[in-house]
């Protein structure tokens, strides 16, 4: 099968390009940035003390829950259940680091 | 939000900005600017509103930057905000839309081969702006948001808030509108043009 040719170049946009976009001067330009750097405020970022306290404790817990199953298993088992646990534990990281790329920026 | 996908310049740019990098803020006024600014000309007719426009929509944008969702990509959301800063300052204006940024008055066009160089490589832009100033400003708008500043038409019809089928019709008008004005202004040569 040949591949399809390519569409022939749109004379309309060729011609709108070359006249290219409009620029503001560069003072203006320079003006602008100055204002929008020195008027943007970041807002302090308060951190939900309570949500990652309680994120921890729920950590710890399910961390200890884990220990003790593994701990009172026997030593062939639990060879074989721990690499199925730090797989889950990883897997849960890389979906919270996910997270993290993903969220908006923090700004007011 | 698409796990799969790595975070686009834009995002990068937006967190950082978020955050309050002031390196960050301006690429984002740069790499904007200029569109924004044609915008803006576009609709309010004239280098000095048009500035203000865009320094009033930059300024109103990035203070609620914290309110932009990832609805819609950055740039259409600051368009968008550019447009309808614009649509007001005209409304304000009150009168008919002044056009000093083309000439007042075509050269003679070329006939020859040799002239129509001339003309293609240095009066190209000439033309190219009076045909678009004999379109009506909505038209020149929508062209130019769409072969110049590579809108799509869903970004478009975000933008100035219209319909997917209205818009397309209205950028089909516009074409036929300025390779109109174009034949008007060129009548022996404007095939060359397009």
């Amino acid at each position: 099968m040949s591949p399809r040719p390519p569409a022939p170049p749109d004379p309309v946009k060729a011609l709108l390009q070359a006249q290219g976009l409009q620029q503001p001067s560069a003072a203006f330009s320079a003006a602008l940035t100055r204002q929008v750097v020195a008027r943007y405020a970041a807002p302090p970022t308060v951190p939900y003390r309570a949500g990652a306290w309680l994120g921890k404790l729920i950590l710890l817990a399910l961390g200890s829950l884990l220990g003790l199953v593994l701990s009172g298993l026997p030593r062939a088992e639990a060879g074989i259940l721990a690499p199925a646990l730090a797989a889950a534990v990883l897997g849960l990281g890389g979906v919270l680091w996910l997270f993290e790329q993903q969220r908006p920026p923090a700004a007011g | 939000m698409d796990f799969f996908q790595p975070p686009s310049a834009d995002d990068l740019l937006l967190r950082q900005a978020g955050q309050g990098q002031p390196q960050a803020l301006t690429q984002l006024v740069q790499r904007y600017q200029a569109l924004a600014y044609t915008v803006a000309v576009r609709v309010v007719g004239n280098a000095e509103d048009a500035e203000e426009v865009v320094q009033d929509a930059f300024l109103k944008a990035f203070a609620a930057l914290g309110q932009f969702r990832r609805a819609a990509k950055f740039s259409t959301w600051l368009y968008r905000i550019v447009y309808n800063t614009a649509l007001t300052k005209k409304r304000a204006q009150g009168r008919p839309r002044e056009l000093p940024l083309t000439p007042a008055t075509p050269e003679p066009p070329a006939t020859s081969g040799d002239g129509w160089a001339a003309v293609r490589h240095a009066d190209q832009r000439k033309y190219l702006a009076l045909a678009l100033a004999r379109l009506p400003p909505d038209d020149a708008l929508v062209l130019t948001l769409h072969y110049l500043g590579e809108q799509s038409i869903a970004e478009m019809c975000t933008i100035l808030g219209k319909k997917t089928s209205a818009l397309k019709m209205q950028l089909l008008r516009s074409r036929q509108q300025l390779e109109a004005a174009l034949i008007q202004l060129l009548p022996t040569d404007h095939q060359h043009l397009l």
